[in-house]
């Protein structure tokens, strides 16, 4: 057998014989690969390298999800009211009704019982040709009861489904948060002039969209230590003393509040650095407030609007008027006139009275002003305005959808606690001492060791759909559906912080993308190659033939032609991978600046030294790459090899 | 006396059409005729032949048909003897010749080579015994286009790992002995034709075959080419010891072996 050196020296005489064909191989096939290297080299500078560099360093890199409880729903299967429902719904809504006209007779309040009935019917026909289908009307006091009675038998096994949950979707920890929304309040921010922006009967002076970036804090997210820690200033100076409630913001609420304007989506790299810096430093003195109102003194606001707009004549039949809430002032609305006799007030209070017992209402006015002080910074909002590099880099890196933070630590300790979550009662609440009368809108943080578990977690959703029929007919996976029969799932989960598995999924398409389009160009350059090869193996048909005259074994000339292949596709590997790093680099060096300004932002970094590129080389899949070229060139050899090789060499030889 | 007319004639009928004829040509003619007025070798009495082909027979199918390109064919070859094997196109000299250096298996027949019946050999020991026994030279030389001089003449040493130094101890002496001494560095295309079959001689002569055997050697040269080229042949033999066996259809070349054997239709004649 003749030597690895030997065939090489063989295998460079082939190479140099067909100098152009090797060439023009060598130069086709690169281009080919190097489209392949070029994408993995991307592919992974951007998903292997830069995003975790971002995400570890700014938004949270943990695995979380944040789920709420199923309680109400799985009362009613496949979101239907059933049989044995409907009995319990029909005694309550009776029961409910003759409460009314009891009550009413007492207070001396007309009673309309068909009104009475349509206002608080509790479920109603899915559609009119299926009447047997009924859903609830969640609104009904008759729907609340039955919820409320389920959730109250439902409360002793709790723990017990969450730790089922953490068992079936392999958490490691779980947290406890809650979703503040202000139901029966009406609330106004105060802006950079100190005014509230109330309704007026001015005519809105503003001209075109408004500024998408106007926070409201309308909705409160309560979240643990662990899902917040990321986002918080390092030194703020918020106390608890300081009745001032602690808020995350995203970094473009925030943006607005310190009374900056947009930034125009063409901005240069370095403006967005330097305005990213200049919200970091401001933010951290960002305090402002919000005026709450209550449907009472909201209601005496519009009648003072009303009123305003009335013609004297018309004035004069108004018993009881109201001055509009002054917009610099946060106040329930002052009387400007009063001739109400005895019995007129007694009938609106008692009808008030009502309305405050049946369906929660409230009797006074009130008004009450919040201040809030801004001790961390989230990652960006949507931006309908955005452009579509900044939209993909924001799904990956994930957001607050919105939500703004509040630390739940921080928010316990609020000297004013109790008046706050007031804001945020649901109207039939009036004593809180405890933040879960406030509402139930507890909310759970799952933490996860990897991403993949967190996809887990999400594609659990579809049981939910599934067993609760909120989603008919989605389609679901076979390997899911296996698991839902197991397990029925008491959550709903979405991603938290980062976006985990959203990033896996998107990775995961990119991957088969870059492996179609990688197979493609791999055949393509495996049919140039055997071409080449093929021709330069036919062409050396009496060559092989002298071999074997001069004593080679057919494997020495399988060998030698191998070694020719290899070298070949060695040197088409190199050319390609080079080629690949030229490009990306020219690419890396064309457009990571602006990258890695948008990445800043969207990650609302805090170390600036963090540097977006395009470029990752993994070992092992380039490896993986060049391997398979190398193979290519083996089978490109060795195809037209073993037809020659089985050729009689003196037939080869004659030159018949 | 009569092959010397027969040359002669043939000077004439060139010279008469006005063909040729340079000093060089009138050389190699002068050459010829010395090579043809050199006594014939005979082997010795009672020394053994190096080859012995009995009944040797080759068939062919070509399509339906089948074809006998060698029949029964005897004969024997004695060490240092050349011998021509010649005979019309088609006639299975070539065939012949394939067998007998084991790159063709005869359908029947044997042809023993040091004893050794080499039409039973597996295509290993085939392998083997073509690298050892034979050297092989064709008509269009078959050398590496990118290779050197040095480098083509030590190919059959790439199969029995010879060490470097002997490999080109042994280059340089065959490169000597066929009188290329100062082109050991040049590539093929740097050498004229008959420079080039010197160095295919050379190659084959590489591994001390017993046996070289030639598929028209002169096919492709001019005449004074192949007056050197046969005249290197009668060298080999005196200076190896190696016995030749020469496929031609030239009767000029085969008139030069020590020894004629003619085919016509698969048989020897």
């Amino acid at each position: 057998m003749i030597s690895v050196k030997n065939s090489l020296t063989l295998a460079l005489t082939k190479l140099k014989a067909r100098k152009i064909r090797n060439i023009l191989t060598v130069v086709i096939a690169s281009l080919m690969f190097a489209v392949l290297f070029f994408a993995v080299i991307v592919f992974e500078g951007f998903f292997a390298v830069s995003l975790p560099r971002f995400a570890n360093e700014t938004l949270s890199s943990k695995n979380m999800t944040v789920a709420t409880m199923y309680d109400a729903i799985s009362l009613f299967k496949n979101g239907k009211v059933s049989n044995e429902q409907k009995v319990v719904l029909d005694r309550y809504w009776n029961e409910d009704i003759l409460a009314r006209q009891r009550r009413s007779k007492e207070l001396g309040l007309p009673f309309d019982e068909k009104a009475a009935r349509k206002e608080t019917q509790p479920y109603e026909a899915y559609e009119e040709d299926r009447p047997n289908e009924l859903w609830p009307v969640d609104s009904a006091p008759a729907v609340k009861r039955l919820v409320k009675e389920q959730v109250a038998v439902e409360q002793e096994t709790r723990e017990q489904k969450i730790k089922k949950y953490v068992k079936n979707t392999k958490a490691v920890k779980v947290s406890k948060g809650y979703q503040l929304r202000a139901q029966s309040r009406q609330v106004f921010l105060k802006n950079q002039n100190g005014e509230y922006a109330f309704p007026t009967n001015k005519k809105s002076e503003r001209k075109g969209r408004p500024d998408d970036r106007v926070p409201s804090v309308e909705s409160l997210l309560l979240v643990p230590q662990e899902a917040y820690q990321a986002f918080l200033f390092n030194n703020n100076d918020w106390k608890a003393e300081s009745k001032r409630v602690p808020i995350m913001l995203s970094i473009n609420k925030v943006e607005y509040m310190l009374g900056l304007p947009k930034l125009s989506q063409d901005a240069s790299p370095v403006e967005k650095s330097k305005r990213l810096q200049d919200i970091q430093k401001k933010s951290k003195d960002l305090i402002f407030s919000a005026c709450y109102l209550n449907s009472v003194a909201m209601n005496q606001h519009s009648d003072a609007l009303s009123y305003a707009k009335m013609t004297p004549v018309l004035q004069k039949d108004i018993k009881l008027a109201y001055a509009p809430i002054a917009s610099n002032n946060c106040s329930v609305p002052q009387i400007m006139k009063d001739t109400r006799d005895a019995e007129d007030r007694k009938m609106e209070n008692n009808s008030a009275l009502f309305e405050h017992e049946f369906n929660g209402l409230e009797i006074q006015p009130e008004a009450q002003e919040v201040t809030f002080q801004v001790v961390g910074m989230l990652p960006p909002d949507r931006d309908y305005s955005e452009g579509l590099v900044d939209s993909t880099l924001r799904m990956l890196a994930g957001s607050a959808d919105g939500e703004n933070y509040v630390p739940m630590d921080m928010f316990m300790k609020l000297e004013n606690r109790l008046d706050v979550q007031k804001m945020y009662a649901k109207p039939e609440v009036n004593n809180l001492e405890n933040i879960e009368e406030v509402t139930d809108s507890r909310v759970f943080f799952f933490e996860y060791k990897t991403p993949e578990l967190v996809k887990d977690a999400l594609d659990l959703n579809v049981c939910a759909n599934m067993h609760y029929g909120v989603f008919e007919g989605e389609k679901i996976p076979k390997e899911i559906e296996v698991r839902c029969k197991k397990y029925k799932p008491e959550f709903f989960a979405s991603s938290f912080g980062s976006r985990a598995a959203d990033l896996l999924s998107v990775k995961e398409t990119f991957r088969q993308i870059i492996l179609i389009v990688g197979a493609v160009f791999a055949a393509i350059a495996t049919i140039i190659m055997m071409g080449t090869i093929g021709r330069v193996i036919s062409d050396s048909r009496r060559e092989t033939a002298v071999f074997r005259a001069i004593g080679f074994k057919r494997f020495d000339i399988i060998k030698t032609y191998l070694t020719y292949g290899l070298i070949l596709a060695g040197v088409t590997a190199a050319v390609a991978f080079g080629l690949a790093l030229l490009v990306a680099n020219i690419l890396n060096t064309q457009f990571a600046p602006m990258l890695t300004a948008k990445a800043n932002w969207i990650y609302c970094v805090r170390n600036f030294d963090l540097k977006f590129t395009l470029i990752g080389l993994n070992g092992e899949l380039l490896g993986m790459i060049v391997l398979a070229i190398l193979v290519i060139g083996l089978v490109a050899t060795g195809l037209p090899l073993t037809r020659n090789i089985r050729r009689n060499p003196i037939r080869d030889m004659r030159d018949e | 006396m009569e092959d010397r007319k027969e040359l002669l004639g043939k000077v004439w009928r060139l010279y008469k059409n006005n063909e040729l004829l340079f000093e060089r040509d009138l050389k190699a003619i002068r050459s010829m005729e010395e090579m043809l007025a050199r006594p014939k070798y005979k082997p010795e009495a009672g020394v053994k032949p190096v080859m012995e082909v009995k009944e040797l027979c080759k068939k062919y199918k070509n399509g339906k048909n089948a074809v006998e390109a060698v029949k029964k064919v005897s004969f024997e070859v004695y060490p240092k003897e050349i011998v021509a094997i010649t005979g019309t196109s088609g006639s299975g000299k070539s065939t012949l010749l394939h067998m007998l250096g084991g790159l063709d298996k005869p359908t029947s027949g044997e042809i023993l080579v040091d004893g050794v019946n080499i039409a039973k050999l597996s295509d290993r020991k085939l392998s083997i015994f073509r690298n050892q026994k034979i050297g092989f030279v064709f008509q269009f030389f078959y050398l590496q286009p990118f290779l050197t001089l040095a480098q083509n003449v030590a190919v059959p040493a790439m199969i029995n790992k010879m060490k470097t130094r002997a490999r080109k101890e042994r280059s340089e002496e065959l490169a000597e002995a066929v009188g290329l001494s100062e082109r050991l560095g040049h590539l093929p295309k740097e050498l004229s034709g008959g420079q080039m079959q010197r160095a295919a001689i050379a190659r084959a002569l590489f591994n001390q075959p017993k046996i070289l055997i030639a598929d028209e050697p002169t096919g492709n040269l001019d005449s004074k080419n192949s007056a050197m080229i046969l005249d290197l042949f009668q060298k080999v033999r005196e200076q190896f010891g190696t016995t030749i066996i020469i496929v031609t259809h030239d009767d000029d070349i085969a008139n030069l072996a020590d020894r004629k054997l003619t085919m016509h239709d698969g048989e020897l004649l």
